[in-house]
């Protein structure tokens, strides 16, 4: 049973969540001769708020001045280049404008354009109808002018996030998924450890990532002065077919709640649309709904007439902590050994490499940080087989059989590539965690023809039956029993 | 990369290729291959293990893997040659085709002629928007067909079944002879989506209910499906007001409709009917694109598969002959044109030749079910065929056949309207 028979380790630091900021703290962490663990909950890093929302990484245009968001999100912009480039992640400045349709929201324009340089990003500029129409031909002739934000960009939030889950682990972190954080122990004023499903962890310090659940995290040593709920955000992915439709990222100007529905382009040449913003109360429901999908498609068809529902491949919605004004990024006044890195919002993938930077000046305030010979801050690019060219599929298919049985075909992922994110460390476990890490299921047969060839790939390399291969941890899991001819033949499927 | 020639290149190992290149070597066409991504040939026959196969085309009740075992051992007598774990990533117009082999890695392959067969694959959730969670207990019913009958596997113990396509209805019953409980099948229709006996057999024999006018609205579960929301709609299709209630499930398995497979149609360039979602074809089952053809379920999705063979058939002949040097005769076309009650036809335009030499099958779809009614196709107002049909249903494709005709009539048409109309006018 779970919990009865925890395994005691030990770690100068914890880091509770492994989503985009507990991996961006984890990498961080792993520079200095620290031992660490990441503990997550769910069965695979990145798997709440920073999996599922716009992909965007912005720079800082349209925030409230002065807040330590602000700070932090300018800041990370710039380190996302060399970041993406280490870790081999695509990421692309497609930029970002603002489509204004009316008069009273050509006189907006001006305002927002001075908030942005109020936060010391420079190159905005107001364009005209004209050029608006340029970038974007698919947009409504209503357009009257934009604003244009060319350093905003693109990329995919979880090959982010398992990248630097990645590179971290490859420097020395252990990442432990399906560890749920139940207590965490003060003694004397400070940490002394952290309980977890099946583990407690002996540590010094604690650094709290844990997203959506960060205020119930921080109660557990007494920091309890403020609270998040979701907001819920739901979104449409549509098929690569589409993809012609849109140049950048598109935005109607924000209104006081949200900054209303984008229309992108993918990392992965998909279309983006969404989100919604609604608070609600339940921290594990991401269920889309019938009037957030209407919502979502009927304000982006305002922009782009074209778009309809049939072209969808897939919807989600994902929940974004709400409920404090700003990040709370600090350490604990009372207890030693913990630091919030919490209430991060909706610009947490944008922010959580200047983050990791905050974070550790706090550990430095407190702990010697000694950078670790052998340091590795490069991961090898995985690149797609269907990314590669006529002569390099055949290069790589003559010296590795692995690449030449393509198992999805929608997306053309061959066994090799779901064999690479098996034995990667962390390791792709499930469905879902396949699927993030190789697009095996994600195209527009949504898994209907691979999904038995790849649960036949986990049960063979993860040594577990076919009836316990899960979607995404335990309780998810796909079939329920061998048939009755399958249960009754000699020595029958289990 | 290895390359290889061929007479004719077939796409796709299910029904319509396989009588594709049976039809091929028949007509003398000497190396014929046959490119199949799967592990086994068949396509989506060997796991329609129910009967009902080949009434048309053999004139005998048949299991999916009976009918097309008939076909397997044909194509190895006649030394097709098949390429199974091989998938096809382009077609170009030139007849060069780009595939992945399990055995080899890359290979080319230059074909005389090329047939597309590549069938189609089942309509999503996500093609739908259905609201909700996305657990783990949501299948498309041909995948869990897949998973029970050749696999080995159930994928859960109380269903709800969402469309009344043909496999929803016999993935009820299947599922029932299993121990699972199905607990409705949900159609959003006035009527059932697929063929009657299939209703009769697989639902009113077993006491599955039918919801027909109802909806799932939504999917509940966070880890495994826990339930699924079912109203009833209304004339537009939307879910009526208060009517919703939660029928607790583990399983829900969508039947909502299948679309042709031509991504590789696509990408070649090969013009398309937005109808049918397959390529525009003649009577020859030729494309746009010379010697490239056509046939089966990637054409449009057929009810039954003596319908699949039979234009494979067609194709497989017509590749044969181009391939030999016949190239394609004078592109002179009469287009057919939907008229009242139709939906779609197949082909879409015949050659005048063709019109005047012999005679040239025409299938089609309804839009709305009728009955005493009469399909007829027009030239000019005149009627060139008509017959009586005492019902239509959209789940079932009408054939009508056009009989050669004198020249100097075809000389003044420029298209063909099909009909279903009622037998007495109101």
């Amino acid at each position: 049973m779970a919990g009865e028979k925890r395994k005691t380790i030990d770690a100068d630091v914890v880091i509770v969540g492994a989503g985009s900021v507990g991996s961006a703290v984890a990498r961080m962490v792993s520079r200095y001769s620290l031992s660490s663990v990441l503990l997550e909950r769910e069965s695979d890093v990145c798997c709440g708020t920073s999996k599922a929302n716009n992909a965007h990484i912005v720079c800082g245009a349209d925030i409230t001045p002065g807040l330590i968001e602000t700070g932090i999100v300018v800041r990370s912009n710039g380190l996302y280049d060399q970041v993406t480039e280490e870790l081999g992640v695509p990421y692309r400045r497609i930029g970002n404008c603002y489509a204004a349709l009316t008069e009273e929201e050509v006189k907006r324009l001006e305002g927002m354009r001075d908030n942005a340089l109020k936060n010391g990003v420079n190159d905005v500029k107001i364009i005209s109808r004209d050029e608006v129409l340029e970038m974007e031909p698919h947009l409504t002739r209503e357009v009257k002018a934009g604003l244009w934000v060319p350093r905003d960009g693109i990329v995919s939030p979880y090959s982010l996030a398992i990248a630097l889950c990645e590179n971290a682990a490859r420097n020395g972190v252990r990442v432990l998924a399906n560890q749920k954080v139940e207590e965490i122990v003060v003694e004397d004023g400070a940490v002394r450890r952290v309980v977890a499903t099946d583990v407690v962890v002996t540590t010094r310090m604690v650094i709290n990532c844990a997203g959506l659940f960060a205020d119930e995290v921080s109660a557990m040593v007494g920091w309890n002065d403020f609270k998040l709920h979701p907001r819920r955000g739901e979104f449409f992915i549509l098929d690569r077919k589409f993809r012609h439709l849109v140049n950048h990222i598109m935005y109607p100007l924000p209104n006081p709640v949200s900054r209303g529905a984008t229309i992108c382009p993918t990392i992965d040449d998909n279309v983006l649309i969404g989100p919604t913003a609604v608070d609600v109360t339940d921290k594990f429901d991401r269920g889309t709904t019938a009037e957030g999908l209407s919502q979502v498609m009927g304000s982006v068809s305002k922009y782009y007439p074209e778009i309809k529902p049939w072209m969808a491949v897939t919807q989600y919605a994902g929940l974004r902590p709400a409920g404090a004004p700003d990040f709370i990024i600090g350490r604990h006044h009372e207890v030693a050994g913990f630091i919030n890195a919490a209430a991060i919002r909706s610009t947490g993938i944008s922010a959580c490499l200047g983050i990791a930077e905050r974070v550790r000046d706090l550990l430095a305030e407190v702990m010697k940080l000694t950078e670790k010979p052998g340091y590795e801050p490069r991961r090898p690019a995985v690149r797609p087989f269907s990314g590669l060219s006529l002569e390099e599929k055949d290069a790589l298919t003559a010296k590795d059989s692995r690449h030449r049985k393509v198992v999805c075909r929608c997306e053309t992922v061959t066994e090799g590539e779901i064999l690479d994110a098996i034995h990667r460390n962390p390791a792709a476990s499930d469905l879902d965690a396949v699927k993030r890490r190789t697009r095996a299921g994600m195209g527009r047969c949504q898994a209907g023809f691979c999904r038995p060839r790849v649960m036949e790939i986990l049960s063979r390399e993860t040594g577990t039956p076919m009836t316990k291969v899960t979607l995404r941890g335990p309780g998810s899991e796909v079939l329920t029993r061998p048939t009755k001819q399958a249960a009754g033949k000699p020595g029958g499927k289990s | 990369m290895k390359e290889y020639s061929c007479d004719v290149a077939v796409i796709g190992g299910g029904a319509a290729g396989l009588a594709a290149a049976t039809a091929a070597r028949e007509a003398g066409a000497e190396k014929v291959l046959v490119i199949e991504r799967d592990r086994l040939l068949g396509g989506i026959l060997p796991q329609c293990i129910h009967s009902g196969f080949g009434l048309v085309t053999f004139k005998e009740d048949l299991t999916g893997p009976e009918y097309i075992h008939r076909f397997t051992t044909k194509t190895a007598e006649l030394k097709v040659e098949a390429r199974l774990n091989t998938l096809v990533l382009e077609v170009r117009p030139d007849r060069r085709i780009i595939a992945a082999s399990a055995s080899e890695g890359m290979i080319g392959v230059k074909a005389g002629a090329v047939v597309l067969a590549m069938g189609c694959r089942e309509r999503t959730r996500g093609a739908l928007a259905i609201p909700g969670t996305r657990p783990a207990g949501v299948f498309t019913a041909g995948q869990a067909q897949r998973f029970v009958n050749i696999e080995g596997y159930m994928p859960g113990e109380r269903v709800v079944i969402l469309g009344s396509g043909d496999v929803g209805m016999i993935m009820a019953r299947r599922l029932t002879f299993e121990g699972a409980k199905v607990e409705a099948v949900v159609e959003v229709l006035p009527y059932v989506g697929g063929l009657m006996r299939n209703k009769v057999q697989c639902l009113d024999d077993f006491g599955i209910p039918l919801l027909l006018k109802h909806t799932v609205t939504r999917i509940c579960g966070n880890q495994r499906l826990t339930g699924v929301m079912v109203a009833q709609v209304d004339g537009e299709r939307r879910p009526v007001p208060g009517t919703e209630r939660l029928v607790e499930c583990d399983t829900l398995l969508l039947s909502v409709g299948l679309i042709p497979e031509n991504e590789l149609t696509e990408k070649c360039g090969i013009e398309m009917d937005q109808v049918t979602g397959g390529a525009m074809l003649d009577e020859r089952m030729e494309t746009g694109v010379p010697g490239i053809f056509a046939c089966g379920n990637v054409v449009h999705v057929c009810d039954i598969v003596d319908n699949v063979t039979a234009m494979g058939l067609e194709a497989g002949r017509e590749a044969a002959k181009f391939a030999s040097g016949g190239g394609s005769p004078e592109r002179d076309y009469v287009s057919l044109v939907a008229g009242e009650n139709v939906r779609y036809i197949v082909p879409q335009r015949i050659s005048r030749r063709s019109l005047l030499e012999r005679n040239v099958a025409v299938h089609l779809r309804v839009a709305q079910p009728g009955q005493n009614v009469r399909l007829s196709i027009k030239a000019g107002g005149e009627p060139v065929f008509k017959a009586p049909k005492k019902a239509v249903h959209p789940g079932e494709a009408l054939i009508g056949e056009l009989s050669p005709q004198s020249a100097e009539f075809f000389q003044k048409v420029g298209e063909l309207v099909v009909d279903v109309e009622p037998l007495v006018k109101k």
